[in-house]
């Protein structure tokens, strides 16, 4: 078994009951990486819709911390992804939910998850991971913006190529 | 220049000698052969008196020479006991010559000087031997006063009393007496007692030093003045912000700007109550209409969606209004059915909640270590649990800045849209970029009005370096990139960064 709580394990095992149960349209996979380990996860977002993720699949690593829920937890993209605020090469988020100063208990990997997923829909350019693409934001130049991020996710997510 | 040392020993002047003592411009003064006379007298022995502005790390020499006074005065008799005429032939010579003498009472010291001023020999110094001090006293002592040595053109030391007589001695038995004497080259001549002062640069201070001494004190001054005020300054920070969060003007936690924790003792205070299910016919759901889900908004900017309104059970204010008649004491019905923190169900009748004042409930066991550890926000609607006006027992200076650019920046925001209200828009969109973090455009991407708060917090808990990239929350920023000077400086200066 792993170094969290077994108050953590708990909510964890409930958290992964849970969305067994009711599978939210966000995601296509959340578990354990390894069924005796409760400490790290593995997430398959799903590129939300009406963005130029939509079709992509990003894998997320989640690392569980010793005093979860009472400290968020640990999310990197595994899969690359092409956004102003998740960094090119380690895949780092920059979210304040995941960051400690908005996390509360109340929110679950599921629910944080959504707002990655919101994140994508919602680059901030202003707080930049990856700096070119948030300058092409930041330009105004959407389409560029748009075309970047197809093909990254068609290079890397599974997004099929389309003629568009 | 003070003198470390006196040295003194015999010299033989060649031909011509008295009367008139000439430099010979071919013949060289040689030292004696044979003598066993010598003398060295070094620092704690010589006593500068006076040093007459000469040349550092110089030699002042000369022969020496007891400054003629009328003969029967009786002050030289005091010098110099017993019947002996001065005829050292110096007098109106070309040689430098060492006056000397013994210090006596003031008068005839004074006596003695005036002599040493109008003695026609070419005195380059004057040496006085004491008769009753070994070693001499320093040349701040009393012992010393009584003459007025500044008007003098020549350099005055002293020497103690047993070198003194030595010299005196030497003086009577050659340098004052018309023998001849053989020097080293084998050369005769009058033998002279020749004296050697060496003067050094250490006493006192040196232009240099003290110098470098003066800028070093004034750096040292300044250095702790400028410590001084900035420690000054952010104490009446700290007491003006203390003050307003007192006065509940500046929410700390609402703000982002620090994290609060609730002291157990408070924590005593938030009500322990026994849960009851709200209505068993009802679903233990959240009621739709009671909090915005704030994932159904699209339209808002990602990051607000943190709380203060994470998609969870609602607090059921309505059914606390009217609660069922038969309860068991010190309990209520609730209608959020589980803990949202353990997400575990509650046992109606069974499990013991703690109400926080915006009505939320959790085990006791989860909400006190969140409360004590992590943040004084309902996890649920994010609401204080601590009361208004609640200062916390440490603000250090890294929370008065954050405020302190917290308002500053709020107040930039302000001004702007004031400003673009009055229509002076293309004004300031070439402002805005020179003054906020980004330009215009991107301000206009974040939402306006209500939710200013998480937005700033946003803004602050982000801090992006050199690179561009962006580091975790400030203050594990602080804790990684600042160093140990770094934050003994910060210490000494608090407010540089």
């Amino acid at each position: 078994m792993s170094t969290s709580t077994p108050a953590a394990s708990r909510r964890l095992i409930k958290e992964l009951t849970d969305f067994n149960k009711k599978r939210p349209s966000h995601l296509i996979s959340l578990h354990p990486v390894d069924e005796s380990d409760l400490t790290h996860w593995t997430a398959t977002l799903r590129g939300p819709q009406d963005t130029p993720y939509e079709g992509g699949e990003w894998e997320i690593d989640i690392k569980i911390p010793d005093n979860y829920p009472n400290a968020p937890p640990l999310m990197v993209f595994v899969t690359p992804v092409c956004h102003p605020n998740v960094h090119p090469k380690t895949g780092e988020i920059c979210l304040d939910l995941l960051r400690g100063t908005a996390w509360t208990p109340a929110y679950t990997l599921s629910t944080t998850l959504e707002s990655v997923s919101q994140l994508l829909g919602h680059p901030e350019p202003d707080s930049p991971l990856n700096v070119d693409i948030a300058a092409v934001l930041r330009h105004g130049d959407r389409v560029a913006y748009d075309a970047l991020v197809r093909v990254w996710a068609v290079m890397y997510a599974g997004k099929k190529g389309t003629t568009a | 220049m003070a003198a470390t040392s006196v040295r003194s020993f015999l010299v033989v002047i060649p031909d011509p000698l008295i009367p008139g003592l000439k430099a010979n411009p071919g013949g060289k003064a040689h030292s004696a052969k044979d003598s066993d006379f010598s003398l060295h007298v070094t620092d704690p022995n010589v006593v500068t008196l006076h040093t007459a502005d000469v040349p550092r790390n110089s030699e002042v020499k000369g022969l020496l020479h007891f400054p003629i006074l009328s003969e029967d005065s009786e002050c030289f008799l005091k010098a110099l006991p017993g019947n002996t005429t001065i005829s050292d032939g110096l007098n109106a010579s070309d040689f430098s010559a060492i006056g000397f003498a013994p210090w006596k009472d003031p008068a005839c010291n004074k006596v003695i000087l005036k002599a040493a001023t109008q003695d026609t020999a070419n005195l380059k110094g004057f040496l006085f031997y004491t008769e009753d001090h070994e070693p001499p006293p320093s040349s701040s002592n009393n012992y010393w006063s009584g003459v007025e040595f500044k008007k003098l053109q020549f350099p005055v030391y002293a020497i103690g009393g047993l070198e003194g007589q030595h010299l005196k001695n030497a003086y009577l038995k050659w340098g004052n007496s018309d023998q001849t004497a053989e020097d080293v080259e084998g050369n005769f001549g009058s033998p002279r007692v020749f004296v050697k002062i060496a003067t050094t640069t250490s006493v006192p201070l040196p232009g240099l030093w003290l110098f470098l001494l003066i800028v070093l004190g004034v750096l040292i001054f300044l250095a702790v003045f400028t410590s001084a005020t900035m420690h000054l300054i952010q104490w009446r920070r700290r007491r003006s912000l203390r003050r307003r969060v007192a006065n509940g003007e500046v929410d700390l936690e609402a703000l982002g700007i620090k994290r609060l924790v609730v002291p157990r003792k408070m924590l005593d205070k938030v009500p322990l109550r026994t849960y009851v299910a709200s209505e068993p016919s009802r679903p233990p759901s959240p009621s739709p209409a009671s909090a915005p889900q704030p994932s159904s908004e699209p339209s808002q900017p990602l990051r607000t969606l943190a709380p203060p309104s994470p998609p969870l059970p609602p607090a059921p204010t309505a059914t606390l209004s009217v609660p069922p008649p038969r309860l068991p004491p010190n309990s209520r019905a609730y209608s959020q059915p589980s803990c949202s923190i353990c997400l575990d169900d509650f046992t109606s009748h069974v499990t013991t909640v703690r109400e926080l004042d915006c009505n939320h409930i959790f085990h006791p066991a989860c909400i006190d270590s969140f409360l004590e550890t992590q943040s004084s926000l309902c996890p649920v609607c994010k609401r204080s649990t601590l009361p208004k006006g609640y200062v916390p027992p440490e603000l250090t200076n890294a929370t008065v800045r954050r405020e302190r650019r917290l308002r500053h920046r709020r107040r930039r925001e302000e001004q702007r849209r004031t400003a673009e209200t009055e229509g002076r828009r293309g004004w300031l969109e070439r402002l805005g970029i020179g003054i906020g973090r980004g330009g215009s455009e991107s301000l206009e991407m974040r939402p306006r009005g209500g939710v200013q708060g998480r937005r700033l917090r946003r803004a602050t808990g982000v801090v992006r370096n050199d690179n561009g990239a962006v580091s975790q929350g400030l203050d594990g920023y602080e804790a990684r990139v600042r160093g140990r000077w770094q934050r003994g400086f910060s210490a000494v200066f608090p407010g540089f960064r």
